[in-house]
């Protein structure tokens, strides 16, 4: 009977000991839990392509996706950051918003990995907006989207027998031209965030490189109230008599459905609606082309990226470092950015691949230079006091173009 | 004793969930929190910012103007429908389930509908000025002074139905022996329903306005589907500041201030609410 019992005991601990190893072995699996919205199509399949890779080098991906967009993203990580599960990865917008997470102690500061793995050969324009002054580093970027581009229909213009403007003032004679043949001239959206993408290019033109570049980088008071301001403002308000009655609220993609149509000019917004163009089975140069908006000579960037919560679990920190591996890999963001439609944050990777409009970014990014866009500098909330501001000028002639530029100019300044 | 010990686990959690959550944003509504909630006493910091927001008045304003038009129209409609069912007319089912309808769509598919409906370019409009009516013009959903009254116009489409199906219900418990005494003495039926028979279902009105209110208050998906706001902010209400501020903005103080004011109204009606009941009992 002992006997017997000393088997069993001997049985039960080589039992407890292969679970354990069994146990270790899963425990040694670099683990990236990544809260991310790329859900819909061409996004899914993107993100897809970083699962794939982080699992080929021995990762386990974990998907935790939050089909509601960024905002149902952003609740998702707060929640699990305060319920004491962080997800050891998430899908952010490049912005100052990260470096707000950052300072309140709930981000890795991913500075030494990311030099490690090309920081120095990727955008600037995008590090600088997720690193702290003190120098730590909140998230890294993947992709970059150029916000201030114009979609023009070629049909409208070889029609009325013009050619794309040089300036917004010469946009707006134009503008009478196609309003009296009965075009749409400009293709708006009247939502926040559309009508910032317009302002921000009407803003680059009628203030120059200069006053922009000291909006977004010193977030001058002056330089945001002055003159040039007032202009673009004024300019603004001449372009809102310039779009349709049914401009309220419609959303980006029918917009540009009017483009698409034949119906309007030309629609400024993000280098995503190539791809939405292209989904409709439109080839550039056919009926549509993309061209830097009136006045333009540089492009004003937002990003997408990834920002990597605070873990303690072993799994979780080694999957963190694989993932800034994986993401940062020249090879795999020149596969991202081109399944996305946008351009890879690192300067050195291939951009062959690209849609013809992204790989005209990806030039410009290189040969003239970029901004980052007031939003991502400003962060959500003034970005929305901004989108506030905006939609109320663009609705109500009685804001005057002089107290709105004094409310841009506060909001300016006191972003942060 | 038994049964009130079981019940303890259900009313913890209401107290939890529900109160303790409240008396929450009520704190962090006096904090400085802005992306994460930080307690940091502000005083009145975040109020006094909410004041000088020309957003939040307009938003503030528009609950108002939104609820009492919605709520007296819907009444209306409703009454009215109410008292046409109660006629014993033919059909009478088949009307039912037709006003009654709305009430099953939830107020995103509302508002899709009634945006497409009413905006300029593709909806009524286009299609009266396609029959040849070339001068014809409702653009109220894009004009900033006129666009809250299309959000009345949807929300009395979708609630009409379910004040209807009350009220009818009201009437159908009123006591045949009323409507005899009535004809007896030669009173004619509108005089009926307006001095005798509406005023005795009082309790059913406030019922339906009781109602009504909640949806004004918590009024979201309207906006957001039809309007999204705008034009500019000139249809925002409270709840879609407070959504706004919450998530996209990550302002949790400010969201906070302004969910604590949409709540004090709340208490606010509650208590205008049970005052009129005493009244009542009073009488």
């Amino acid at each position: 009977m002992p006997a017997l019992n000393k088997l069993g005991l001997l049985i039960s601990f080589s039992v407890m000991a292969t679970a354990v190893t069994s146990l270790d072995a899963l425990a040694q699996q670099p683990t990236a839990d990544v809260v991310h919205w790329l859900t819909s199509g061409a996004e899914s399949e993107a993100i897809t392509i970083l699962a794939k890779e982080f699992e080929k080098r021995g990762g386990k991906w974990v998907d935790s996706a939050a089909p509601g967009g960024p905002t149902d993203a952003q609740a998702l990580i707060m929640n699990r950051i305060a319920g004491g599960n962080p997800p050891g990865v998430a899908f952010i917008s490049v912005g100052h918003s990260a470096v707000e997470l950052g300072k309140e102690g709930l981000l890795q500061d991913i500075k030494a990995e990311a030099e490690k793995n090309g920081a120095d050969v990727t955008s600037d324009v995008m590090l600088k907006l997720v690193s702290d002054t003190d120098g730590a580093l909140y998230a890294l970027p993947i992709a970059i989207e150029s916000s201030n581009l114009a979609w023009l229909s070629k049909t409208v213009y070889d029609e009325a027998g013009l050619t794309f403007p040089k300036s917004w003032a010469e946009f707006l004679e134009q503008a009478k031209v196609l309003k009296e043949k009965g075009y749409i001239p400009l293709a708006v959206g009247a939502q926040g965030w559309q009508l910032s993408i317009l302002f921000n290019s009407v803003l680059l033109a009628e203030a120059g490189n200069d006053t922009f570049d000291a909006i977004v980088n010193t977030k001058t008071a002056e330089a945001a109230g002055s003159a040039k301001v007032v202009q673009a403002f004024t300019t603004m308000r001449a372009l809102s008599t310039y779009s349709d009655a049914g401009a309220s609220n419609r959303a980006w993609n029918d917009t540009l459905n009017l483009v698409a149509e034949g119906k309007a000019a030309v629609q400024i917004m993000g280098s995503w609606a190539g791809a939405e163009l292209t989904k409709m089975g439109l080839e550039r140069g056919d009926k549509w082309d993309c061209i830097l908006p009136p006045g333009n000579t540089r492009l004003i960037l937002d990003g997408a990226g990834f920002e990597f919560p605070k873990v303690t679990n072993a799994d979780d920190v080694a999957g963190q470092a694989l993932f800034v591996q994986v993401m940062m890999d020249p090879a795999v963001q020149a596969k991202f950015a081109a399944v996305k439609g946008a351009v890879p944050a690192r300067l050195d990777a291939d951009t062959s691949g690209l849609a013809p409009c992204d790989q005209m970014s990806a030039q410009i990014i290189r040969d003239s230079g970029s901004f980052p866009s007031p939003s991502s500098v400003l962060g959500n909330e003034s970005g929305g006091q901004i989108e506030d501001l905006l939609s109320r000028f663009w609705a109500d002639a009685s804001l005057s173009p002089e107290e709105a530029a004094k409310q841009y100019s506060d909001i300016v300044s006191g972003g942060q | 004793m038994m049964a009130r010990f079981a019940l303890v686990p259900s009313i913890l959690l209401c107290a939890i969930g529900f109160y303790g959550a409240m008396l929450w944003t009520v704190v962090i509504s006096f904090t400085s929190s802005t992306i994460t909630p930080r307690y940091e006493f502000a005083g009145l910091a975040q109020y006094v910012r909410l004041f000088t927001m020309d957003r939040w008045h307009v938003a503030y304003t528009n609950m108002f103007v939104f609820g009492a038009l919605y709520i007296a129209c819907s009444l209306i409609f409703g009454v009215l429908l109410a008292i046409a069912l109660d006629q014993s007319i033919r059909g009478r089912n088949l009307l039912q389930t037709i006003f009654l309808y709305p009430i099953a769509l939830s107020f995103i598919v509302t508002g899709l509908a009634w945006q497409w409906l009413l905006n300029p370019t593709t909806g009524l409009q286009n299609y009266v000025r396609g029959l040849g009516f070339e001068s014809f013009a409702f653009d109220w959903l894009s004009s900033p002074d006129r666009a809250v009254y299309t959000l009345v116009i949807a929300g009395v489409w979708h609630a009409a139905g379910l004040v209807m199906a009350i009220m009818y219900a009201g009437l159908g418990s009123v006591d045949g022996e009323i409507w005899r005494a009535g004809r007896v003495d030669g009173i004619p039926r509108t005089t009926m329903y307006r001095r005798i028979i509406l005023p005795m279902l009082k309790p059913v009105i406030i019922v339906c306005v009781v109602l009504l209110s909640m949806d004004v208050i918590k009024s979201y998906e309207l906006v957001v589907a039809m309007t999204g706001g705008g034009p500019g902010y000139s249809t925002d209400l409270p709840a879609k500041f407070v959504v706004d501020n919450l998530f996209t903005r990550t302002n949790i103080g400010l969201a906070s201030a302004a969910a604590t004011l949409m709540l004090a109204s709340i208490i606010v009606l509650l208590l205008l609410f049970g005052w009129l009941q005493k009244e009542r009992v009073a009488r």
